[in-house]
């Protein structure tokens, strides 16, 4: 192989994230920004191709540019090239004008074999960019992979599904997105923290990706957002409160009544 | 009698949990458990046991492996879980300290003066989260958060971090005791110190006058040591208190200082293809402290690896030690990141992960994962033996060299982990059947009286609490008679008596019951 593109998204750090209860949308200030962790799995994966096979690894991102942090974290855990697509005009994309975007980079890195993509990010959930890579790019696509095989110019994909697994074999250039059973992310190196802190980071914009501007950013996102709700919670709960063992004595009841 | 509202119980079932402690390793029986909302309350039950001559034992959380906690000899325990709220807040809050609730505790806190005043229940996982909202952080950072502040004062618990902030010791401002016959004293950290060879301590009743031996009778180790009570010429009144696993009293309120939160930590793992490559970065770093200016450095040898496999991808298969290292980020650390990583290539470093701060918490879970994975493996085998031995600096290196050839020597499997910045390494014994088990108390024995010969100490962190071991002519001694002899045995009983003629509180502890 010679170049594996990894697609990777910085998200904020969930667990540490609040909803803003009147907006229903996430609070980002102050929450610290990570890696989408499905996309760590996706830089892992592309790390071990790399070296059992030996491959330059590029990952690209899409974003403001404090992306540039991620990116250097990727550099840390080993990426040989960064990308970022970065231009006023990106804001506000949904998924069909990021994987516009993401795909213009992809071609102007031009000779890859490999994308991979982590199966959604943690913050959006739609799991619909590594996909929309691949039709834009024009090359088959191959979800939820739990683990990647290269053998004689062919990839051979374990692919979850309920109960089990199928196995698929694509020609390559295709696109990958993975699960986090793929692989458990390695850490940053310290040698690599080093490396990353002077690495270079191509900046593109939408000059650079000769990209529509019809095509990108807000004005290329069909999706529109009319409400954003939390879902109301179906199931009601009881709370038992007291000493313990009245509480317990309480539940036992309970669960009687109800035969369960 | 006491007051018809404390709460206590006779109920077998309910007393039942409070019979043995984290280790397992010990049982005992009780016919009541107490359950004290506060000082008076405390107060008067141990006066009363102290007229009754009847047996106490106190339960704090429970997190303690040397059996302190276990009434082995029954009589009753005190559980201080429902104390969990501070017993004189009005002069605190006349000076500025505001009342705090949560999950249950009331604590004072002065975030100016950055002081807190806790009650004894307190877990330090509690503590941590409500100083969080305050920016403070409190030092002391054993490894089970769920300790409660009471016992980890009774211990002079430490952790990781302890190689920069010291033990619990460094951060207690001011206790309040009830005594063995039930009275009540304040001793703070300001209070005169000891006068040749003499420590005064007033409580409501008595006013004690301790004698302090000489350093040759009671030579306690000039490094972190949680073994006996501490007793030194220049002593303050609060360091007879602290550690003193519950043989003196039972604290009420505890005033301890804190700091500004710590935070923008690096977490390192560096993995090491010899076990001589990480002692000597670890020297490296422990005698250059200004060049390395590190919080905590933990050891983990290739058997601890292999048992942390399990719960982590990527632990490279020739790595023979790994050294978890963390230091505070100042905004500008290129310099010390360059130093760290060309002392690393000095030393046989096969690779290092710098842990991202969202993924810290996890790798500093090993070092929790690990003694609860020992304690699972030999559950169904024959008990572990473990280590608490420390010793000064300069001997370290002689000290480890000791305990792999005899360890070796022993054929037994035995893993080896724990703070080596503080020069304090556990060795985790885990023996098949009982003469394993036998081979591996000799061994410990060995190690143990080499520790002291050198200066060290038996129990770095743990505490002796209840433990004993086979000598050599067979007679079973207090643990820490390896360490001080049955002159330095005789000495803290006389002390003890001093408080408690009677030997009702927490009896066993330290020192043999009679």
């Amino acid at each position: 192989m010679k170049n594996i593109i990894v697609c990777i998204k910085q998200v904020p750090d969930t667990d540490k994230v609040q909803i803003n209860r009147e907006t229903n949308t996430l609070i980002r200030e102050g929450v610290p920004s990570i890696i989408n962790p499905f996309d760590e799995n996706a830089l892992e994966a592309a790390l071990q191709l790399k070296e059992k096979f030996g491959a330059r690894v590029i990952v690209v991102s899409m974003g403001p540019p404090q992306v540039k942090d991620a990116l250097r974290q990727a550099v840390a855990m080993g990426a040989d090239e960064v990308v970022l697509a970065s231009d006023r005009s990106f804001a506000g994309a949904d998924t069909w004008a990021t994987s516009y975007t993401l795909a213009q980079a992809i071609k102007e890195i031009e000779n890859y074999d490999l994308i991979i993509c982590g199966k959604q990010a943690i913050d959006g959930d739609t799991a619909q960019v590594g996909p929309g890579i691949a039709e834009f790019l024009d090359i088959p696509q191959i979800t939820f992979a739990q683990e990647i095989g290269y053998e004689e110019n062919r990839l051979k994909v374990k692919r979850v599904i309920e109960n089990g697994y199928e196995e698929i074999e694509t020609e390559l250039p295709a696109v990958v997105t993975v699960t986090k059973e793929i692989n458990e992310p390695r850490y940053p190196s310290l040698k690599g923290k080093m490396k990353a802190k002077s690495a270079e980071i191509t900046v593109w914009d939408t000059e650079d990706l000769e990209a529509d501007e019809n095509k990108t950013g807000l004005n290329g996102s069909p999706t529109k957002v009319v409400k954003i709700f939390t879902p109301p919670v179906k199931a009601s709960n009881e709370i038992f409160t007291g000493d313990p063992s009245e509480t317990a004595a309480k539940l036992a009841g309970k669960l009687k009544e109800l035969k369960i | 009698m006491l007051t018809d509202k404390i709460r206590y119980s006779s109920d077998q079932s309910i007393i039942q949990p409070y019979l043995t402690d984290e280790s397992s390793a010990f049982r005992g029986n009780a016919d009541y458990i107490f359950f004290p909302e506060n000082e008076s309350e405390l107060s008067e039950i141990i006066s009363s046991a102290s007229k009754n001559q009847s047996l106490v034992t106190v339960s704090g959380g429970g997190t303690g492996i040397t059996g302190s906690r276990v009434p082995v000899l029954g009589g009753s325990i005190i559980s201080t879980e429902k104390i969990t709220d501070v017993s004189k807040k009005e002069p605190f809050l006349q000076q500025g300290f505001i009342q705090v609730k949560d999950s249950g505790y009331s604590i004072l806190i002065n975030k100016e003066e950055k002081r807190a005043v806790v009650p004894p229940s307190l877990p330090l996982s509690v503590l941590n989260d409500i100083l969080k909202n305050f920016d403070l952080s409190y030092p002391p950072d054993p490894t089970e958060m769920s300790a409660t502040i009471g016992g980890t004062v009774s211990t002079n618990a430490s952790g990781a971090r302890s190689y920069y902030y010291g033990a619990t010791r460094n951060w207690i401002k001011r206790i309040r005791v009830v005594l063995p016959d039930g009275s009540v004293t304040e001793i703070k950290d300001t209070d005169q110190t000891a006068q040749n060879g003499i420590l005064k301590i007033q409580s409501e009743n008595i006013n004690y006058e301790i004698k302090i031996p000489a350093r040759e009778s009671y030579p306690v180790p000039e490094i972190k040591n949680a073994a006996g009570l501490y007793l030194s010429q220049k002593m303050r009144p609060l360091d007879l208190f602290i550690g003193c696993e519950g043989i003196l009293g039972v604290f009420s309120d505890i005033e301890i200082a804190l700091i500004n939160r710590i935070k923008n930590t690096f977490t390192i793992v560096a993995f090491f293809e010899d076990k001589k490559g990480a002692v000597d970065f670890v020297d490296f770093t422990v005698t250059n402290k200004k060049i390395m200016p590190l919080i905590s450095l933990e050891y983990f040898d290739f058997n601890s690896l292999e048992f942390l496999k399990t719960e982590q991808a990527g632990i490279p298969e020739k790595a023979q030690a790994a050294i978890l290292f963390e230091f505070i980020e100042d905004g500008n650390q290129d310099d010390l990141l360059y130093k760290i990583v060309e002392k690393l290539e000095e030393y046989s470093v096969i690779t290092t992960w710098d842990i991202p701060e969202s993924k810290s918490d996890k790798i500093k879970s090993f070092r929790h994962i690990l003694p609860e994975k020992i304690n699972s493996y030999v559950k169904s085998r024959c008990g572990k033996v473990g280590t608490d031995i420390a010793v000064p600096h300069n001997k370290f290196s002689l000290m480890f060299q000791a305990c792999e050839t005899e360890s070796l020597n022993t054929g037994l499997k035995f893993l080896v982990f724990g703070h080596i910045g503080n020069d304090h390494l556990h060795i985790n014994y885990l023996p098949e059947n009982n003469s394993e088990h036998k081979t591996a108390m000799r061994t410990y024995l060995k190690l143990a009286k080499l520790a002291v010969k050198m200066g060290g100490t038996i129990s770095a962190e743990h505490g002796v609490g209840k433990k004993y071991i086979e000598l050599e002519n067979g007679t079973t001694v207090p643990c820490l008679e390896i360490m001080y002899g049955k002159t330095g045995i005789n000495l803290i009983s006389d002390i003890k008596k001093h408080f408690d003629p009677g030997m009702i509180l927490n009896t066993g502890n330290i020192i043999p019951p009679a």
